[in-house]
């Protein structure tokens, strides 16, 4: 994608011509004088004309422009096939009572299955510190998220083998969507068993890859 | 607006899971400011200076400033070398790549009835944010293992090891493959079951696991914008664009445990996990602006970036490798045996933090001959809420588990990260067709609690030179950032991290042409 970006600038960069070829490249960072425009005095006037031009092209083919008066149904002359409830709607030929809608259009909602969720828990991994205050040096309780990055000031949480810990302590429900320490259910899985290997049993993957491959090819 | 995200997605239904962690949302918010090359080289303070198509992406009143058209084109070349520190041991990557300035066009539009206004028109095109990097470290831990990450989700999930393991699992990239694999399984202690992973026998022998992670990450954040600008008598200026960011992110990242010792009968030898995943979306964004002129000379501006609001779609699929002992026996596994033999895919929308920029310039000799102005000195001055990053369903109607999920995930997002300030600061100084520029960007640390004060610094400089309708800029911007990485994270246990310090060398160029 970044080739064909980088192809497709310098096509349109080599195709653009400057008009500033003798001169200095003006810089619009500073100050730069734009394209002389003759400044037109009469502006709203110029307006005023093009609608009236305008009234008289579409009078030649719809008898109703002829009766319009600028002075009041000033609306519509902008925009003689607007829909809804505009005012002035009898003139319009295109008049519809109602706004109209499609209600056809179907979405298609992708469809959702299951929610892999991180462990959010894990980042409300909250620890008491004691730090020493300003004033007398006495001992305070800070709660900090916990980091290390040094095998020697840390020592391993060995809870785990406490009997009532709950982040490691193999209680299934029964029912699989009852809450659980995540606060989300866990829904059943709803495709077919996956037979694990045998515990213990001593495989020769590249042996197994390659009976798969010779099996794959008879 | 989810119903258009909605059609912006693909309707194909693959196996659909939802996968949105918080780091995902520094991921779109915190990076230097990119542009030109010119704007590059003063350090991208275009607040309030404009006159230059990056002006499109930070203040749009800036493109106000055109009285002539432009196009512009500003290819650039990265390079990186991120040192690391984990647990004491330090690694060094280098990895280079290609990268997109600010590009683009401007039309400016003569008002016919008033000479001192005028109106421009901007498409350009911009890489928000570079992706293209490389992260090594290695270390030994005695403090815990990747395998426990597996063992929570597990337990958390709350069910049996015939739901996760099954053809359409409900956790078919982490649990799912530890347990197939033997990485983690059920052991009785003191009467009680609990799930334990085999890298952590090691650990109980008070013995430290030989750990290495290399992430590669790919894409980048790319944004199209349409720009509209009005210069209103030459003291006011106001303009907005609305952005489309294009989001392509691919991680690959691989992680592994060794035993180090040379005891064959302590029940682990090692495991080894990659997780690859890749992100793509669009989105749609505003940015608003305006710039005033109190005296010549002196520009003041102010920028409003809305939250840009994404529809992004993960597609993931890992594999692990386990090597057991006591007895010896090796197990493998693709979490595609989880996922009905397809790569998962979730779909959700993320929006991304408010930015509001205060500016000024003060510009010597703004004239129209070029051989009479001087030089520029401008500076902006930035707030980001990255704290202010949101998640959500992209489902009509999202399951109160997805819900849930999202309220707390939002909830983390809020709790870890803070508002950030961003400092600008450059200048140029013009020598009729040659200009030299220099300047500096300060990004402070978006992370509320971290274990490393994060920052990115970036000095630079470059040359440029204008003439006969045409214009060619050259610049050198030098990254020195200070981050962390975390490899896993545990709950009621240290996070362990590695120091993360990246320079990074940008050569960006920039060619245009009035026209």
């Amino acid at each position: 994608m970044k080739t064909v970006l980088f192809f497709l600038a310098i096509i349109a960069l080599a195709s653009c011509s400057t008009a500033y070829k003798s001169g200095q490249t003006p810089d619009d960072i500073y100050y730069a004088k734009g394209r002389t425009v003759v400044e037109n005095k009469n502006r709203y006037e110029r307006v005023e004309k093009v609608y009236e031009d305008r009234q008289i092209r579409m009078a030649a083919y719809d008898y109703r422009w002829r009766t319009l008066d600028a002075q009041y149904d000033y609306d519509y002359r902008y925009n003689p096939y607007s829909y809804g409830y505009n005012y002035g709607y009898y003139y319009n030929p295109y008049y519809c009572s109602f706004p109209v809608y499609n209600n056809n259009v179907v979405f298609v909602n992708p469809k959702n299955t299951t929610i892999r969720t991180t462990n959010l828990n894990s980042y409300n991994n909250n620890i008491s510190v004691y730090t020493p205050t300003k004033s007398n040096g006495t001992l305070r309780t800070t709660v900090v998220r916990g980091y290390n990055n040094d095998n020697n000031q840390t020592i391993r949480n060995t809870d785990y083998r406490t009997d009532n810990n709950s982040n490691r302590t193999y209680t299934p429900s029964s029912s699989n969507n009852s809450s659980n320490n995540n606060s989300n259910s866990a829904p059943a899985s709803t495709g077919t068993p996956v037979q694990r290997p045998s515990k213990g049993s001593i495989k020769n993957l590249e042996q197994d890859n390659l009976l798969a491959f010779l099996k794959s090819k008879m | 607006m989810r119903i258009i995200f909605t059609l912006i997605a693909c309707f194909t239904f693959i196996q659909i899971i939802n996968a949105q962690v918080p780091e995902d949302a520094v991921r779109y918010s915190w990076y230097p400011q990119n542009g030109t090359a010119r704007a590059l080289a003063f350090g991208g303070a275009m607040g309030s200076l404009g006159g230059d198509v990056t002006a499109a992406f930070v203040n749009p009143a800036g493109i106000g400033f055109y009285k002539t058209n432009e196009a512009a084109f500003s290819p650039a070349f990265i390079l990186n070398n991120a040192k690391t520190n984990y647990r004491g041991n330090n690694l060094q990557q280098k990895q280079k790549n290609f990268s997109l300035g600010t590009s683009g066009f401007v039309i400016a539009v003569p008002n016919s009835f008033d000479s001192k206004k005028s109106n421009a028109f901007a498409i350009a095109f911009t890489q928000n944010a570079n992706f293209n990097n490389v992260i090594r470290y290695k270390g030994l831990n005695n403090f815990s293992s990747y395998s426990e990450k597996f063992v929570e989700e597990f337990v958390g999930l709350n069910t049996t090891i015939d739901n996760v393991l099954n053809t359409n699992s409900i956790a078919p990239y982490t649990a799912a493959t530890a347990l197939y694999t033997y990485l983690i399984d059920t052991v009785r202690v003191n009467g009680t079951v609990i799930v334990k992973g085999a890298p952590e026998y090691i650990l109980d022998a008070k013995q430290a696991l030989m750990q290495e992670m290399t992430k590669t990450t790919k894409g980048g954040m790319y944004e199209l914008g349409f720009s509209f600008a009005g210069n209103d008598g030459e003291k006011l200026l106001w303009g907005a664009t609305v952005g489309i960011p294009i989001v392509s992110y691919e991680s690959n990242t691989l992680f592994s445990e060794n035993d180090t010792s040379s005891n064959t009968a302590n029940n682990f030898k090692s495991f080894s996990f990659n997780d690859n995943f890749k992100t793509t979306g669009a989105g749609i964004n505003a940015k608003v602006g305006i710039i005033f002129r109190p005296k010549e000379y002196i520009r003041l501006g102010l920028a409003v970036h809305t939250p840009t609001y994404m529809s992004l779609t993960d597609s993931r699929q890992s594999f692990l490798r386990t090597e057991l002992e006591n007895p010896i026996q090796t197990e493998e596994t693709s979490s595609d045996r989880f996922t009905e033999n397809k790569r998962g895919e979730a779909r959700y929308i993320q929006s991304t933090p408010l930015r509001v920029i205060a500016s000024g310039s003060y510009v010597f000799r703004e004239v129209e001959d070029v051989t009479k102005q001087r030089g520029f000195i401008s500076a902006d001055i930035e707030y980001v809420n990255h704290k202010g990053s949101r998640f959500s369903s992209d489902a009509e109607q999202p399951t109160i588990d997805e819900q849930a999920y999202y309220k707390q995930l939002n909830a983390v997002v809020k709790d870890i990260y803070k508002g950030n300030v961003n400092l600008r600061l450059g200048g140029e100084v013009k020598f009729n067709t040659i200009m030299g520029r220099l300047g500096f960007g300060y990004y402070g640390n978006p992370y509320k609690d971290a274990p490393v004060k994060s920052n990115m610094l970036t000095m630079s400089g470059g040359l440029g030179y204008r003439n006969k309708g045409f214009f060619i800029d050259l610049t050198y911007v030098h990254l020195v950032s200070k981050d962390f990485d975390i490899p896993y994270r545990l709950q009621n246990t240290q996070t362990v991290y590695a120091d993360v310090k990246q320079q990074r060398g940008n050569i960006a160029a920039t060619v245009g042409v009035k026209f």
